[in-house]
């Protein structure tokens, strides 16, 4: 069912903790503990190095890409406590960079490209900005959430714009209510309305009995229901659902025989990848029953040949 | 680099005191300071910052003051007890004026500590390095009370602050823990450490843990319940004089020498706050050893105050960041109340105490009037409170007593016990809330009870406000809390809290709050592409003691065997640390070299693949001989519907859904897309049976709904498009609602007529005739296509030959709004799925099939809009054909012909035309052909420069 597309041998000189395609699926961005971030192009089972974009003085922890509309954006975010976003213009250079923050960011989020070039990053510090363009001014504006989770924030996400809200414009989508969803060092995971400039707490999901490592947002095809996933340090996985966005139901998928470090929704919100500290990545489907079924288990060691690699 | 600095929020210095000792009273505004020749009073005040001493009294004496202590209760808090040499002088402030009352003399050697009883201000405990401690009762000081005997001599003597009676002595590397009410032997004897003890602080929360710091560096967390080894140990490099607990959480306060990284001569003067048995902040100020800290009595929970005084002849005062208390897992009352309700919070702290207290000079008027402002509220008695819980199943009433304002309290579930004791305040502010702390008996581990503390509080603190007693919720609130405590067997939470130990206690400073970096992850990208990285398989993870599973901060990078120690001047104890910049606040930042990042746990095995192959190691690069990370990309095609060449292939064609329908099954059935081929020839089918309706106009309205109520047209297709949502095949589905795109719901046609007779802004051109934009545009792209409008109405009356087909009553499905909204929601993703396969033009296709309901509230234009002024009768037309005359409004520049289709427009001088004859025109001119002089194409140019798409 899965077949190997390309392997990159990335060059990194250290471990990596990020990698990400951009919108059309032809660029791969990665980041690593070696400070850098190198963006390849990929084409039908070649690799070609376009940049190594070195201004990170830690390891950088998350890349990510800004919708195409935007032009091409990269943003990426560091133990160094900076956020970067990176530009095309002729070459890759630094479009702005992000201090705010007291401590390492852990993690980075393009918000739905609806609202406008919008990027959310959260800290160990336990703050979570929000940095919006405007382009009346040319300039990032921020707003923080502090003290967003005690001891510090690990992960964020957005929530789709596309909304089953009927006043809504199904093309544009641009009122539909921002929300965030964010995990920490509490064990909690929260969800944050926009109301009016602030952002507000909405809600809060208590389940995990230990750090909260990755929160993922499905996207959504208008259908009522929303989801979100988390994983944590207490290794187990949960599914959220609810149909208003207000009440929300647990479902633990699985616990794992070690910490889940991320969690990813496929674009079409129906299979969940699942991967953590036992270097394992395993794939997830919602059966008719509600139940979750692991479909396969990918990639048990990047060592072997894409020959070896199992036909899974 | 999380490990905070700050300084204090006040700082006095008294240079000719040479004091030795300081104490702060019970109502937390008036400081003592004792030394060799003076004996000074001095009043805390924030907003009076003169720095005045309100007292001084000479003393003469040959020692120094060892101890100076207020007595903590409120009838004894106008004692005072001086200790030097062997004596202890008790003081009595009266009338503005310090009086001994009586000297205390038993000791044979110099005291070392003194201690009042914590609710008795009668009793006082006094220890010495004769090896004695002598517990005397103040009315009759002659000698003392009762006396604990040791073999070595008393460095300290501490009351337990749950338990009255109890009380911790501390002998060279050992403590011994007492009940004075049988003083025969002590109760506990516990070897803590091998060198000298010089602090010993009992739990705020708990009856039966304790805190020591030693010369040997070491600070070590006690239970008396289990004296035999510590529950937790911190190990620094340095001597470390003072360890206390922080009143709220989890916290620690330390008085360490080397803490700062500092020269020598300043480190001294830092204090350490230990959270989770890391180093998180520093308060850096004073520039010799503090010799007293001591927390200000009194404070409101939100405002914490610690008062220092160090060598250096300072008295500092400081705040805890909130951050810090959050960390602690301390429970902060909400501040998002009304303001007003704030201050009296705070303010109450104060006046309540300074109010009864003549110890303050100034007149408190101020303060009373605010007092009797306080609301009173109906207040709940206490014996009302008692009586609540009375009735309350699972829990068994210790033991009540009205006279101490406490009781006692049992409670068991899931084999949890948790004794507690509630001592409710003495002032009937209904902001403080009572005061829990555990007793012996409770096997809940400490770091839940925190948690469970917090919980409780939070309770407390809303039913104080709402007015109601809060007893009986706090109680409930503890119930339902220790039930989610996860029940273990007892040897899981054995090894479990063995690896929270070995954790804590090496966790490097910095890092602690940072997750453990991933080396694993697995994105889904694109459509349907899965991005893989994770370690190589010959990494294995170096196996640390007592722990299984992966770490989760990443602190334990420093756990790496043979190279803790050095101290922590830099994050990571082994970390090659870089120059680099300094952020705001002026600290430099380290940063981990990467071979002894995250590398370092992992290591490689070496042994595999040097026999593999061998020689080949030192060319591999710097991952200690080991391919470079890799990245796999897996297409997962084939668990998505979705396919890319269906959708190149996929005919749109709305206006004849039978067509489209029956194309599409033949293209889907060539792609072997079998399933879908069938679902398009049902739905061939359906349109087929929609369209069949005979054409004859005078059959009965009857028949005419015949079809679009059969379960074969209108409710298969829902049911279909329904089918594939849910089945995530947005493609099929999305491709479904595009052939029945008129579907219709209710309010649509009124929705139109509103559209086409609404008035736009008011800001228009003058002359503009530009053909409206497309509502693509209001996505934010300016797409290359620009149609006339979305609105099927305008489009009738422009070309009514052509649209019989195209708006056919008959083809109506009534649905509702929300089937509309989801359906156009579907095409929408869709759209996105064919952006992402770079398919532009499916993608405009689709898009246009979206329709936008305005009826509710117009959106707001943005940009330039276009109005036509109708050849014919001269009225502003915003649309194609003029409402007035009926004819097409705009005529052609070049022909003279009214003008159907692409229409273009010079934005300065508003003349218009064909698009493909202006285009011919402009080739060869660049004048207006309507020869008003007008440079159209530089003119115009400039013009929409300054225009913004959004």
């Amino acid at each position: 069912m899965i077949t190997v597309l390309n392997t990159i041998d990335t060059g990194h000189e250290d471990m990596i903790h990020d990698a990400e395609l951009d919108y059309y699926g032809l660029r791969l961005a990665t980041c690593s503990s070696d400070n850098s971030v190198k963006i390849y192009d990929i084409k039908s089972g070649t690799q070609t190095l376009v940049v190594d974009l070195k201004g990170h003085f830690g390891p950088v922890w998350q890349v990510a890409w800004a919708h195409p509309k935007f032009g091409n954006l990269l943003a990426s975010c560091s133990y160094d406590r900076k956020v970067i976003i990176w530009k095309e213009t002729v070459e890759w250079s630094k479009l702005y960079e992000y201090t705010g923050h007291e401590s390492s960011v852990n993690s980075v989020a393009w918000a739905p490209a609806e609202y406008g070039l919008m990027l959310a990053c959260c800290s160990s510090d336990g703050a979570i900005s929000i940095l919006t363009y405007n382009q009346d001014g040319g300039n990032w504006e921020t707003k923080k959430i502090p003290g967003a989770h005690a001891i510090g924030c690990n992960s964020i996400s957005w929530c789709p714009a596309i909304s089953a809200d009927l006043n809504l414009d199904p093309l544009s989508n641009r009122e539909a209510p921002k929300r965030l969803v964010s995990g920490g060092c509490d064990n909690l995971i929260k969800i944050w309305r926009e109301q009016g400039d602030q952002w507000v707490e909405e809600n809060r999901l208590e389940m995990h009995m230990d750090w909260v490592r990755d929160v993922a947002w499905a996207p959504s095809l208008g259908l009522q229901r929303s989801m979100i996933a988390s994983c944590s340090q207490d290794k187990r996985v949960v599914i959220w659902t609810s149909d208003d966005n207000v009440s929300w139901n647990p479902t633990l998928l699985q616990t794992f025989d070690d910490v889940v470090w991320s969690v990813s929704w496929s674009l079409t919100g129906n299979i969940l990848a699942v991967s953590g500290g036992d270097n394992k990545v395993s794939l997830w489907r919602e059966g008719s029953d509600g139940q979750w079924v692991c479909i396969s288990e990918v990639a048990k060691g990047l060592g072997q040949t894409p020959s070896e690699e199992r036909a899974l | 680099m999380s490990v905070h600095w700050s300084s204090e929020i006040m700082k006095w210095e008294y240079r000719d005191m040479q004091a030795t000792a300081m104490s702060v009273d019970y109502s937390g505004n008036n400081v003592m300071l004792a030394g060799r020749r003076w004996l000074a009073i001095k009043q805390l005040n924030l907003e009076d910052d003169s720095g005045d001493i309100i007292k001084k009294y000479p003393r003469h004496s040959k020692y120094d003051a060892t101890g100076a202590e207020w007595c903590q209760s409120e009838q004894g808090q106008k004692l005072c007890a001086i200790a030097s040499n062997q004596r202890v002088d008790v003081y009595e402030w009266r009338d503005n004026d310090l009086i001994c009352t009586t000297s205390l003399r038993a000791h044979t050697r110099a005291v070392s500590d003194t201690h009042f009883h914590r609710q008795d201000h009668n009793i006082i405990a006094t220890c010495s390095v004769d090896t004695f401690t002598h517990i005397w009762d103040l009315r009759d000081s002659r000698k003392p009370m009762l006396s604990l005997c040791a073999v070595a001599g008393a460095s300290q003597v501490q009351w337990n602050k749950v338990a009255s009676h109890i009380v911790a002595t501390a002998h060279d590397g050992d403590i011994k823990i007492w009940d004075y009410r049988s003083s025969r032997s002590p109760l506990h004897y516990i070897s803590a450490h091998l060198c000298k003890i010089h602090g010993v602080d009992w739990s705020p929360h708990h009856e039966y843990q304790f805190v020591t710091s030693s010369h040997d560096g070491s600070i070590k967390y006690f239970d008396i319940n289990n004296p035999r080894r510590p529950e937790n140990t911190i190990m620094t490099n340095f001597p470390v004089w003072r360890a206390i607990y922080t009143p709220f959480g989890s916290g620690l306060l330390t008085i360490g020498v080397g803490w700062g990284g500092l020269p020598r001569a300043e480190q001294a003067g830092v204090i350490g706050i230990w959270v989770g048995g890391t180093l998180t902040q520093r308060l850096v100020g004073h520039t010799d050893t503090v010799q007293t800290m001591v927390w200000r009595p009194n404070t409101s929970p939100l405002n914490y105050q610690l008062v220092t005084w160090a060598r250096d002849q300072t008295l500092r005062l400081w705040t805890m960041p909130q951050s810090l208390l959050k960390m602690c897992n301390h429970y902060l009352p909400e501040e998002n109340g009304d303001d007003d309700d704030n201050i009296s919070d705070t303010d109450s702290y104060a006046s309540t105490v300074s109010s009864i207290n003549d110890l303050t000079l100034n007149d408190s008027k101020g303060q009373d009037i605010k007092l009797d402002k306080l609301p009173h509220k109906m207040q709940v008695t206490l014996n009302e409170e008692f009586d609540s819980i009375r009735e309350m199943a699972n829990i068994v009433l210790l033991e009540v007593n009205v006279e101490t304002r406490t009781c006692k309290i049992n409670l068991e579930r899931n084999s949890y016990v948790a004794n507690i004791q509630v001592k409710f305040p003495n002032s009937h502010s209904e902001h403080i809330i009572p005061k829990f702390s555990f007793l012996s008996g409770t096997n809940i581990d400490s770091a839940t009870t925190i948690k469970l503390l917090q919980a409780i509080n939070r309770t407390a603190y809303r039913k104080k406000k709402e007015g109601h007693r809060c007893l009986l919720y706090c109680l409930k609130t503890m119930a339902t809390f220790i039930d989610e405590i996860p029940v273990k067997c007892s040897e899981d939470a054995e090894s479990l809290k063995s690896s929270q130990r070995s954790q804590s206690e090496s966790e490097s400073a910095g890092d602690a709050c940072i997750p453990f970096p991933r080396t694993c992850g697995a994105k889904w990208c694109g459509v349907s592409t899965l991005v893989v990285f994770n370690r190589p398989p010959n990494a294995r993870r170096l196996s640390l003691k007592h722990e299984s599973g992966t770490p989760r901060s990443m602190s334990s990078l420093s756990l790496i065997p043979g190279i803790f120690g050095s101290g922590y001047g830099s994050i990571s104890p082994h970390a090659t640390t870089t120059p680099s910049p300094t952020n705001a606040s002026g600290f430099p930042l380290h940063y981990r070299h990467p071979s002894n990042s995250i590398t370092t746990f992992y290591f490689q095995d070496r042994w595999k693949t040097q026999s593999r192959r061998t020689g080949s190691l030192r060319s591999r690069g710097s991952i200690s001989g080991c391919v470079a990370p890799r990245v796999i990309l897996y297409a997962a095609t084939h668990l998505f519907p979705l396919s890319r060449i269906l959708a190149e292939k996929y005919v749109i064609d709305a206006d004849n859904p039978i067509v489209m329908c029956e194309r599409n099954a033949v293209v889907a059935a060539e792609e072997g897309a079998n399933g879908h081929a069938r679902a398009w020839a049902l739905a061939a089918l359906a349109a087929r049976a929609l369209r069949s309706r005979p054409l004859d106009q005078h059959i009965s309205s009857e028949e005419k709904v015949g079809w679009v109520r059969h379960p074969l047209s209108c409710p298969l297709l829902q049911s279909l498009i329904t089918h594939y949502a849910k089945a995530a095949d947005v493609q099929m589905a999305a491709m479904l609602v595009c052939a029945f795109s008129v579907f219709k719901d209710n309010n649509n046609s009124s929705a139109q007529s509103t559209t086409s007779t609404s008035s736009f802004g008011d800001v228009t051109l003058p002359y503009s005739t530009m053909p409206q934009l497309s509502e693509i545009s209001a996505d934010g792209w300016t797409l290359p296509v620009i149609h006339r409008s979305n609105s099927y109405s305008e489009a009738d009356n422009l070309t009514s030959d052509s649209t019989l087909s195209k708006f056919e009553p008959l083809l109506t499905c009534v649905l509702d709004e929300g089937t509309m909204h989801l359906y156009h929601c579907f095409k929408r993703v869709y759209a996105d799925i064919l952006h992402r396969w770079q398919l532009l033009y499916v993608r405009t296709e689709v898009l246009k099939l979206i329709t936008v309901k305005y009826e509710k509230h117009p959106p707001k234009h943005i940009g330039p809009e276009v109005a036509t002024e109708c050849y014919y009768c001269r009225a502003i037309v915003r649309g194609a054909a003029c409402p007035n005359c009926q004819r097409i409004a705009l005529r052609c520049v070049v022909c003279a012909v009214g003008v159907h289709g692409l229409a273009c427009a010079c934005a300065v001088c508003g003349h218009a035309g064909h698009a493909s004859h202006m285009l011919n025109w402009f080739t060869r001119h660049d004048t207006c052909p309507a020869g008003c002089g007008c440079k159209c194409l530089i003119e115009a140019n400039s013009m929409w420069k300054t225009v913004k798409f959004v």
